[in-house]
């Protein structure tokens, strides 16, 4: 508890002391107490459309990993073995290598000179590169890389906690593969589901690099904009108003996710 | 039994825990100690360490580097401030930082006697706060060799750069990138603007139609080796790199009113209340010193602002090839008035202005 005081909430109360001053140039800010931040911001359509574009981005990128992530955790789970154990560990290890050699890597195969582009041209299944980076689509992608590999390791772990004899008894009951996973699996893993699509979506709401490095300068996203305001602008109090922002997005929405759970009987198998 | 293991347990935690705060407080012994250089990381710091420090008796003070670029090691010094502690005793910075550190009160002002070798510079490298040492020159880095392919002749503008043979093939500094000023500040003069008028840049750069707007040098000199990108406004620092590594890239200087091609100096400050300052000084001589500033030069492919250091660079085919040596070249090249440029204003206007 005590840490969690010390490591979270302290710095954050920081940062929302600073959003409440005013700024005065290289990171001095005012002693009077103020609104102002706050309401630039929640008053310009800039900012408001940035905060729109983080966070369809994140809501794709999360939906996405969710649809491709739990039929992968699921055959993973089913699986098991050794086959299973070398996978998950190979998918774990892909985390162990930093965000930037993971993306410039991604970078050079996206390319319109990249293995990608140049084997659609040589299919001719295209006639000119596609477009896959420096646009939202490249974030898309990067969002979807950061993310994946954690989604998969904790759907791996819900799976496992849904009895496969269930599975056994729908289909003695008749029901075909498709309803099973929908009727069957999916509401048994709708509690593992949902967290595991907070963790990514926050994940997502708060990264950078992608943002930065697959962008191509085009996509904005609240935390470039944090970074700039106070690396480049040394602009303390509005980078911490955002930021406060987006910390209380993201906690809200947790909070309504975390009652709908609640409300709904988080899916438990009986 | 269970009794045994927890308090064995609590004692193992204490004693990590005094392991770790000796070693915590060893290693800020050790950085009270150190002269600390706040520099850029990779093969600059690897100069700055073997070029500069190299050179420099320091027997009573280690050198230690503080990583980060100059915006990042600015704030780090302002968050170090707020809190009474020095993060660094010397720091190198970029120019359009220089009005506002002057104002600022966080750097010393700069006694001249004491550094013997600042007499080699140029009068304008010699700021209150800082001292110039050394200075890319930027312009258009281009792809020969593609260029010549598909008939498009060298650039000598940054208007050339809008041809629909380059369509998808340019790329354009982000203004989180050092080249970002000297590029934009060039096309709003070519718009009829100026430092105090940069809106016709907007609309020049957006009728460009960059492929990508780059923040990274480093993901610009991949792009540029794999001849995904043909030509981008730059510094001819990493034209040179790329020229050694065996890439086909030329450098263009476009005019900037009546002078060619633009200088974007790297300078040095003294941290005000450094415990450090014999060593600082010590340090910036060294940095102005001829040996150092043609090693440091040669290793970075930047520009040596004392004659000396240029001479060392201009044994080099690559170098004389590229980059403007002569001190009629560098009288002749463009500096931007900082002082009239608001650099926050022209932040949120690109922010805003950019066709994404």
């Amino acid at each position: 508890m005590l840490l969690s005081l010390g490591l979270l909430v302290l710095p954050q109360a920081a940062f929302i002391w600073l959003s409440l001053h005013a700024d005065l140039g290289l990171g001095q800010i005012s002693d009077a107490v103020t609104l102002e931040n706050y309401l630039r911001v929640l008053t310009d359509p800039f900012y408001l459309g940035s905060f729109w574009l983080t966070v369809h981005l994140s809501a794709a990128a999360t939906l996405f990993g969710l649809l491709v992530g739990f039929p992968a955790a699921y055959a993973l789970a089913r699986i098991g073995g050794w086959i299973a154990t070398i996978i998950l560990s190979l998918i774990l290890t892909t985390s162990l290598i930093t965000v930037v050699v993971k993306l410039m890597g991604l970078n050079i195969i996206l390319g319109s000179t990249g293995l990608i582009n140049t084997s659609l041209l040589a299919l001719s299944i295209t006639s000119s590169p596609v477009q896959m980076i420096n646009n939202e689509t490249g974030v898309f992608i990067g969002l979807v890389q950061y993310t994946m590999p954690l989604m998969i390791v904790l759907l791996f772990g819900v799976v496992q906690t849904i009895p496969v004899e269930i599975e056994e008894a729908a289909a003695i009951l008749g029901a075909t593969r498709a309803r099973t996973y929908l009727r069957v699996i999916l509401p048994n893993a709708r509690a593992g589901l949902l967290s595991s699509g907070l963790i990514a979506f926050n994940m997502s709401m708060g990264a950078f690099t992608s943002a930065v490095l697959l962008g191509g300068g085009r996509v904005r996203t609240i935390p470039v904009l944090i970074q700039q305001m106070i690396i480049q602008n040394n602009d303390y109090g509005k980078g911490a108003a955002l930021s406060t922002m987006l910390v209380v997005f993201a906690f809200l929405l947790n909070l309504i996710a975390g009652g709908l759970l609640a409300r709904g009987g988080g899916g438990q198998t009986g | 039994m269970a009794d045994l293991s927890r308090r064995t347990l609590v004692k193992a935690a204490v004693g990590a825990a005094a392991g770790v705060a000796s070693a915590r407080m060893a290693r800020a012994a050790d950085a009270a100690a150190a002269f600390r250089i706040a520099t850029w990381g990779g093969s600059w710091r690897d100069s700055v360490a073997k070029s500069i420090v190299g050179g420099m008796d320091l027997r009573g003070a280690p050198p230690d580097y503080v990583l980060g670029n100059p915006d990042d090691n600015l704030a780090k010094l302002i968050a170090a401030h707020r809190g009474g502690q020095i993060p660094f005793d010397v720091m190198e910075c970029n120019p359009d930082q220089i009005p506002a550190l002057t104002r600022s009160g966080l750097f010393e002002t700069v006694d001249y006697g004491k550094l013997p070798n600042a007499a080699a510079i140029p009068d304008w490298a010699r700021e209150q706060c800082v001292v110039c040492t050394v200075s890319t020159e930027d312009g258009i880095a281009y792809n020969e060799e593609k260029f010549r392919q598909s008939g498009i002749a060298p650039p000598t503008s940054y208007l050339d750069l809008k041809n629909p043979l380059l369509a998808g093939k340019l790329a354009f500094p982000d203004v989180s990138n050092a080249q970002h000023w000297n590029a934009v500040v060039g096309l709003a003069m070519l718009g009829g603007g100026s430092e105090s008028d940069m809106l016709p840049a907007l609309k020049l750069v957006n009728e460009l139609k960059p492929a990508y707007f780059f923040a990274a040098s480093t993901d610009l000199a991949t792009r540029f080796g794999s001849g995904e990108i043909w030509a981008a406004p730059w510094q001819v620092g990493w034209a040179v790199r790329l020229k050694r590594a065996g890439a086909p890239v030329a450098m263009a200087y476009p005019k900037f009113g009546d002078k060619v091609g633009a200088l974007y100096t790297i300078s040095v400050g003294i941290v005000k209340g450094t415990p450090r300052e014999s060593e600082a000084y010590a340090f910036i001589n060294e940095y102005l010193s001829t040996a150092a500033q043609g090693a440091h030069g040669a290793a970075t492919g930047t520009l040596p602002l004392n004659p000396g250091g240029r001479s060392v660079l201009a044994q080099d085919p690559v170098n004389t090839g590229l980059m403007i040596l002569s001190d009629q070249g560098l009288n002749d090249m463009f500096q931007i008035d900082w002082s009239r440029l608001d650099t926050r204003q022209w932040r949120e206007a690109w922010n805003r202005g950019i066709n994404r």
